[in-house]
């Protein structure tokens, strides 16, 4: 290599250095935007900081270097903190996911839901964590509503072969297993239909119908990641509603039966 | 328009892109359909978003949606919007602004408090 392309490589490092220099506020203030989003303390906000600027630092600023400047920089470098805020919270906690209503009643709410369904925390001991923690606020009384409005769901866990051998089954009457069958067998049908049906759907609207049925947002929340005016989105969602809804029918399917699928979509 | 291999997610600067509405159809519908099977870049970009929201509020003092900051930007004068963006967005220093666009150092910093002051006012109005 010639000392020229030495001077550059140099004069480039130097320039990346600044850059990363100057972006050191902003990229703080994401991180702490971030940590109190998804409810990091302590350790584990020193761990996420570390990991972010070995992140931004290494590969001699590759993270930087890549950069075209076809977005705002503020909003590639919060892409890239969040993907590895997320990624790790995906390693911590697993598969599992919060419910849809967890995620409509906000942070807390899947905070809770994952200390009592994925850690098997008693309500007790998942408020003491909450409030010591995570230095929630809400009242004893308000986490109480809020554990309320929350789905019965239970965790899988692995138990001894002697326990199993002893535990009542779980299907009531014998023929009750024929009836569960068909009920599978007809909601298996059912998905089969509704993905059909979506699938001769713009992208759009299917990531429409995803964000409100399966992630549980709000109307406001969708419009504002897809830069869409919130009113003109509430009635396309209705639309679209009405028209899985045909699709659904002309298929055979019962109106009782699509009506209570759908609300479940949307209530869950 | 890049095609994305199966099974990976959209790159960071495009998923950026999108999150800013600077990606038009069919770069646009493609990080959709991403997006419509990745839960994980469903969650970045309502994490982007949260985040801009929250920036935007820091300027106007108050909640506003990006329509609104977006018109309020497009009313500047082009000198103002441009300074105003290259400090905002891509957070460049006043000696880099005023080197990029031909001028000193203090004209940098008066267009953008001049473009900062209409934006407060501009967003205040609605």
């Amino acid at each position: 290599m010639s000392s020229v392309v030495y001077a550059q490589c140099g004069d480039e490092a130097e320039a990346l250095e600044r850059r990363f220099l100057e972006l050191l506020p902003v990229i703080q203030g994401i991180v702490s935007f971030l940590a109190r989003r998804y409810y990091l303390h302590g350790c584990d906000l020193e761990d996420f900081s570390s990991d972010v600027f070995v992140k931004l630092i290494e590969d001699d600023y590759a993270v930087l270097r890549k950069f075209r400047r076809s977005s705002s920089v503020k909003t590639y470098l919060t892409v890239t903190i969040a993907r590895l805020l997320i990624d790790r919270t995906n390693r911590e906690w697993g598969r599992w996911r919060p419910s849809a209503e967890a995620r409509r009643n906000g942070r807390v709410a899947v905070l809770l839901e994952k200390l009592v369904v994925r850690d098997s925390y008693t309500f007790e001991e998942a408020c003491e964590t909450l409030m010591t923690n995570h230095h929630v606020s809400l009242s004893r009384v308000e986490l109480e509503r809020l554990f309320g409005r929350l789905p019965a769901r239970s965790r899988r866990r692995f138990e001894s072969l002697d326990t199993l051998t002893d535990l009542p089954a779980s299907t009531g009457q014998p023929d009750s297993a024929i009836v569960c069958r068909d009920g599978r067998t007809a909601a298996a049908r059912l998905i089969s239909l509704l993905s059909e049906a979506m699938r001769s759907l713009p992208a759009q609207e299917r990531l429409i119908l995803k964000m409100r049925f399966e992630d549980g947002l709000t109307i406001a929340a969708i419009a504002a990641a897809l830069r869409l005016d919130s009113r003109k989105l509430y009635s396309r969602i209705e639309r679209l509603h009405a028209r899985l809804r045909t699709a659904l029918m002309s298929r055979g399917i019962g109106v009782d039966d699509v009506d209570l699928f759908l609300a479940h979509g949307e209530a869950d | 328009m890049i095609r994305l291999p199966a099974g990976t997610c959209t790159d960071a600067e495009r998923l950026a892109q999108y999150a800013d509405g600077r990606l038009e159809h069919p770069d646009c519908a493609e990080v959709e359909t991403h997006l419509e099977r990745c839960s994980a870049c469903r969650d970045v970009l309502m994490a982007v978003t949260a985040f801009a929201q929250r920036e935007r509020g820091r300027i106007s003092s108050s909640a506003v949606d990006s329509h609104r900051y977006e018109e309020a930007i497009a009313s500047l004068a082009p000198g103002e919007r441009t300074v105003l963006l290259a400090r905002y967005e891509h957070v460049l220093g006043f000696e880099e602004i005023a080197r990029t666009l031909g001028m000193d150092t203090h004209g940098a910093r008066a267009l953008f408090a001049s473009a900062v002051m209409k934006l407060r006012v501009r967003l205040a109005r609605h």
